[in-house]
């Protein structure tokens, strides 16, 4: 039992949303890159989906005609970030030490540790988790998320909120369907089930396929920009 | 485990009102998380007792959760549903504009302490 000693309880109410301070470094990260003209993506995913192989696709395809940067967040490997920084990419690598995602203020610092003259595009590739970084917007423009067929078409269904929380999604490793026995079909319905204003492109980093619908769209973004 | 930065955050934040009022001992925090919100209730409830334990002021405080259930509701027609049943496809009329209007929340609702 505690002896409140006859004090007085006060019940202070406060109403108050958690994840404001994120929110607000966000908003902040958002105005900067805004301001030196660069168009931003976040890139989520389960771990093994195929991210990094698709930034490196990416940047051999899209790196002979716009500046682009990259901030690679790891729980604590520089594998990844070796990986893309080996194409020619400015690259600035963030271990979180265990933690599960990035947050707004970490990235808002490897922002500041950039030079952003002249960058066209910057990729945040968040740490591999479907559930985690939901919450933690970190202010770029658009939030991506990858999907391997491998995975299963389950995956919107139980994630909901992060599927929500993307505008686009890139449905990876098609060339496996016919192996597994899957339809695209089968992952587009679950996606636009669950987020109906999806926009989806179907690739293989590996193949190729579906890779230049892909690079357009970035294309159009930083034009339009 | 995000749970642990958020917690960090909820103490920051009530140590910071607490001090204003004059409050030296917090006895129990209320919070509402939303089933939609990724936060895993449990978690948030272990955190807050081993990072409340770091601080005389939340050494006896207890956590409070109140957790809110996803519920959504159609654009344009009106249609709503709540838990399991929630869809972001009308059942109604098949319509697309399906919005979330609870069950995404985070809040710290209010403090109780002397």
């Amino acid at each position: 039992m505690i002896d409140w000693g006859g004090e007085i309880v006060i019940k202070v109410r406060l109403m108050k949303k958690v994840m404001e301070n994120n929110q607000a470094a966000a908003a902040i990260n958002n105005r900067s890159l805004n301001d030196a003209g660069v168009f931003s993506v976040d890139m989520m995913s389960s771990p093994g989906s195929g991210k990094t192989t698709i930034l490196e696709r990416t940047l051999d395809a899209l790196l002979p005609e716009m500046k682009i940067a990259i901030i690679q967040g790891d729980v604590d490997t520089t594998r990844d970030a070796q990986r893309v920084e080996a194409r020619g990419a400015q690259t600035v690598q963030i271990n979180t030490g265990g933690a599960c995602h990035l947050d707004a203020p970490v990235v808002g610092e490897a922002i500041d540790d950039m030079d952003l003259e002249g960058v066209d595009l910057l990729v945040i590739e968040n740490v591999g988790n479907l559930i985690c970084p939901t919450g933690f917007e970190l202010g770029a423009d658009r939030r991506i998320m990858v999907l391997s067929v491998t995975e299963g078409s389950d995956k919107p269904e139980k994630y909901p909120a992060m599927f929500r929380s993307c505008s686009v999604a890139l449905v990876n490793k098609v060339d496996l369907l016919p192996v597994l026995g899957l339809e695209l079909e089968e992952f587009t319905d679950e996606i636009r089930r669950i987020n109906p204003d999806m926009e989806i492109f179907p690739v293989s980093a590996l193949t190729g396929e579906g890779m230049d619908t892909w690079y357009d769209w970035l294309r159009r973004e930083v034009r339009e920009r | 485990m995000h749970e642990f930065s958020l917690v960090r955050e909820v103490l920051d934040a009530v140590r910071e009102s607490a001090r204003r009022e004059g409050i030296r001992r917090v006895s129990t925090v209320e919070m509402t998380v939303g089933s939609m919100g990724c936060v895993f209730p449990p978690a948030l409830r272990q955190a807050f007792e081993i990072l409340g334990s770091e601080d005389p002021m939340f050494e006896d405080a207890t956590l409070a959760i109140e957790e809110s259930p996803v519920r959504v509701r159609c654009g344009d027609c009106g249609w709503e549903a709540e838990g399991a049943d929630a869809r972001f496809l009308c059942e109604e009329c098949g319509g697309t504009d399906v919005k979330v209007i609870s069950g995404e929340e985070l809040t710290i609702d209010s403090y109780e302490g002397e």
